[in-house]
């Protein structure tokens, strides 16, 4: 047998090794983390990660009074009541998120939000086609485009464009939204200091003017929304909006512009264990309307230039232990005038304590207590000084569906009462202002 | 209307009767395996499941799978081998939320002597909320160089084992996307249990080149060298007895036996011999 030098045997595996260990190093990219280590291939425009996101949420109420199915939502919009009152029968909405991240860091989100029914309050039944008016159809409510991690506008910064609900902040328990520009528009949001800050533009036309033809002079409102949002603070964090509200063809009496800035503060629940935000917002002119609560409605000719508004409201939810939590809000809207109306002050305090029986069934009551002041009652079919009670009880009965989200059956009843001539003010005008509803809301949330 | 209200009102209280009977809770298994149930004893001991170049996996880690010993404790885990075809790879593996539970994901990457090389936490994996298609679920996507990290495993920590994670409801993730009216929801919360599901998908991204026997430098085979021997150096004593015996041979005629001592000292390396001798033969 041929002997082979162990020497010689030696220098060859080495040099086999050594031609492994030259080549590059493990990539490892861990996409969720912060650390990026080296990556092999340096394609910048490779995409990483990709994906459709679907998202959807329903709801159907089934309420009646006296046999029949209805449309009012009893002075809720108003501040006037914090019930379960919402008209939509079957509104049903899909939501697509397509989110791409690329190597460079850039990444880019398509939302898509349509909905059907938001609004519709009839019973529908099985003959062909629905109805054949144009109320509530399938609409797509939200279409824009967001781009960030641009590498010529910095890691921190992303740009959007579309049409969009901006920045929007709802009461807990009256569900309106006092803080929102929604329409079409651009924008782009960076971080200074650490903090959120934005510029961005939209718009909105009227409702008249949508209806009207696409010829017409268009009273388009427009929103200049300047934020500076996370400032950190008193154990919580400071968001501050300003926006400048104008409006194109004004008819009198509307106000041509005006300016509204809002202050949000959001921590836990006031030093306990939950959440809560505080907000308070003043306007003028086409901002009168909440301040920053910008849509079709801004520049409404409800509001003219000497209008002005302050709005006030608190709401959050405190874990009060594993079975008990309360919902509280309370919300003032105060202004000089709106819609031929001096004077007008709204105050809404509302509670909602909740039991969670076992996990799949809660117990939730909820009061509220408002009180409505105007210049001239009468012409809005009430009183000049107006109290609105309501209380609910309802037993909402869920699954713990992991896979399709988590659906909601809540059968409720609830009482109203007001003065029998205060009764305009929470859509029973007409009665003597007392009014039981036994109703079943439906959601599912996935 | 007043009879609707009525039987609403039984049906109500009725629900709350029956909701106040309690769930028998679900057991929960979060006590580490034993000792006794470990299955070996190193890394190369594991048994190894053999991947494709493109795998969609999706699979459960039970009390039937394997236990191992890791830093962290005992651990039910599942080992895996890259394709032999599979250079730079990418991996995507996600650990479902099912039924208020959750396998809490470690990974450890091997290399081929089944030394560790990385090791990815669950800092390392992302929270997924759950859409129309896909369960909430912890995620984490990285890639590695098959050839250099051959070997992975999933598995455990048991110091996890017990705790639990929150996970906002998806009526919380709509709201918070959306702007919406924050809805009052008990967020559901899962604990992390000794087994669950794992999805893992596989991607080659640059396949393995097959390295053909190694170029070896020519390797000159050592020649066989006869070596001589080293020459031998009689004692004095030798040297002497064998000049003498000549002599004494030489003298007392004895020439055959003279010659052949003198061709034995030859042989012995003993110089010198062959004057002796001829000196010998000429002084007689």
């Amino acid at each position: 047998m041929k002997k082979v030098s162990v020497i010689a045997a030696a220098v060859a595996s080495a040099l086999f090794a050594g031609s492994v260990a030259a080549e590059t190093d493990v990539a490892l990219d861990v996409t969720s983390g912060d650390s990026a280590m080296e990556v092999e291939v340096a394609n910048p425009t490779e995409v990483i990660s990709d994906g459709w996101e679907v998202h959807g949420y329903m709801s159907a109420n089934f309420r009646m009074k006296d046999g029949e199915t209805i449309d009012s939502e009893f002075g809720k919009p108003d501040y006037h009541s914090a019930g379960t009152s919402g008209q939509s029968t079957n509104q049903v909405e899909f939501t697509i998120k397509k989110h791409t991240e690329h190597n460079n860091g850039v990444w880019s989100d398509f939302v898509v939000r349509s909905e059907f029914g938001n609004g519709n309050s009839f019973a529908y039944s099985s003959e062909g086609s629905q109805k054949a008016n144009d109320k509530a159809q399938f609409e797509i409510k939200e279409a824009y485009v967001e781009l960030g991690g641009i590498s010529f506008l910095g890691d921190d910064t992303s740009i959007w464009s579309g049409h969009r609900y901006f920045n929007r902040s709802a009461g807990l328990l009256s569900g309106e939204f006092w803080n929102q520009s929604s329409g079409l528009g651009a924008g782009f949001q960076t971080k200074l200091g650490g903090n959120t800050a934005g510029f961005a533009v939209i718009a909105a036309d009227t409702n008249d003017d949508i209806n009207g033809g696409v010829n017409s002079d268009r009273e388009t409102n427009v929103a200049y929304n300047a934020y500076y949002h996370g400032v950190q603070g008193l154990g919580g964090s400071f968001n501050f909006d300003v926006k400048y509200i104008t409006r194109a063809n004004k008819t009198d009496p509307a106000a041509d512009n005006g300016v509204g800035a809002a202050i949000t503060y959001n921590r836990d629940y006031y030093g306990f264990d939950g959440w809560s935000q505080t907000g308070i917002a003043y306007g003028y002119g086409a901002a009168a309307n909440r301040g920053v609560n910008f849509g079709a409605w801004s520049g409404d000719n409800g509001f003219s230039d000497d209008s002005n508004s302050i709005f006030l409201t608190s709401y959050g939810v405190a874990n009060l232990s594993d079975s008990w939590q309360l919902g509280t809000e309370v919300t003032a809207f105060i202004t000089n005038e709106m819609f031929g109306q001096d004077d007008l002050t709204r105050i809404l305090v509302a509670a909602r304590p909740s039991y969670k029986i076992n996990d799949n069934l809660r117990f939730e009551l909820t009061g509220s207590v408002s009180k409505e002041t105007i210049a001239d009652g009468a012409a809005w079919g009430r009183q000049d000084d107006n109290m609105y009670y309501m209380l609910e009880a309802a037993l909402p009965v869920t699954v713990n569906a992991d896979y399709f989200g988590r659906p909601q059956i809540k059968p409720y009843v609830t009482y109203y009462n007001t003065e029998e001539e205060s009764a305009g003010g929470i859509g029973l005008g007409g009665t003597d202002g007392k009014e039981v509803i036994v109703g079943i809301h439906t959601e599912i949330w996935f | 209307m007043m009879k609707n209200k009525h039987s609403l009102l039984a049906v109500v209280l009725g629900a709350l009767l029956a909701g106040c009977a309690s769930n028998t809770p679900i057991e929960q298994q979060v006590s580490a395996p034993t000792n006794a149930e470990v299955c070996c004893n190193e890394f190369s001991q594991f048994p190894f499941a053999q991947l494709g170049d493109k795998e969609e996996l999706s699979f459960d880690i039970d009390k039937s799978s394997p236990v191992g010993q890791f830093a962290e404790g005992n651990s039910y885990f599942e080992a895996f081998r890259f394709s032999e075809r599979s250079g730079q790879v990418q991996v995507t593996l996600s650990s479902l939320m099912i039924d208020d539970s959750v396998f809490s994901p470690q990974v450890q990457l091997l290399d081929s002597n089944f030394d560790v090389v990385e090791t990815i936490t669950l800092d390392g994996f992302q929270t997924l909320t759950s859409n129309a298609f896909t369960r909430t679920r912890y995620v984490t996507k990285f890639k590695t160089n098959a050839e250099r990290t051959p070997y992975f495993v999933i598995y455990t920590p048991a110091d996890m084992l017990g705790k639990t994670v929150k996970v906002d409801h998806p009526a919380k993730v709509r709201a918070k996307e959306f702007g919406e009216v924050m809805p009052m929801v008990t967020d559901p919360v899962y604990t992390y249990q000794l087994g669950g599901r794992i999805e893992l998908e596989v991607e080659t991204l640059k396949l393995r080149p097959f390295r053909a026997t190694a170029a070896t430098p020519v390797v000159v085979p050592a020649e066989k060298v006869v070596t001589a021997k080293p020459a031998l150096q009689v004692q004095p004593d030798t040297q002497s007895y064998y000049f003498t015996a000549i002599e004494t041979a030489v003298a007392s005629g004895d020439i055959p036996k003279a010659l052949s001592l003198l061709d034995e000292a030859k042989a012995l390396n003993i110089k010198g011999a062959q004057e002796v001798f001829v000196k010998a033969v000429n002084a007689k």
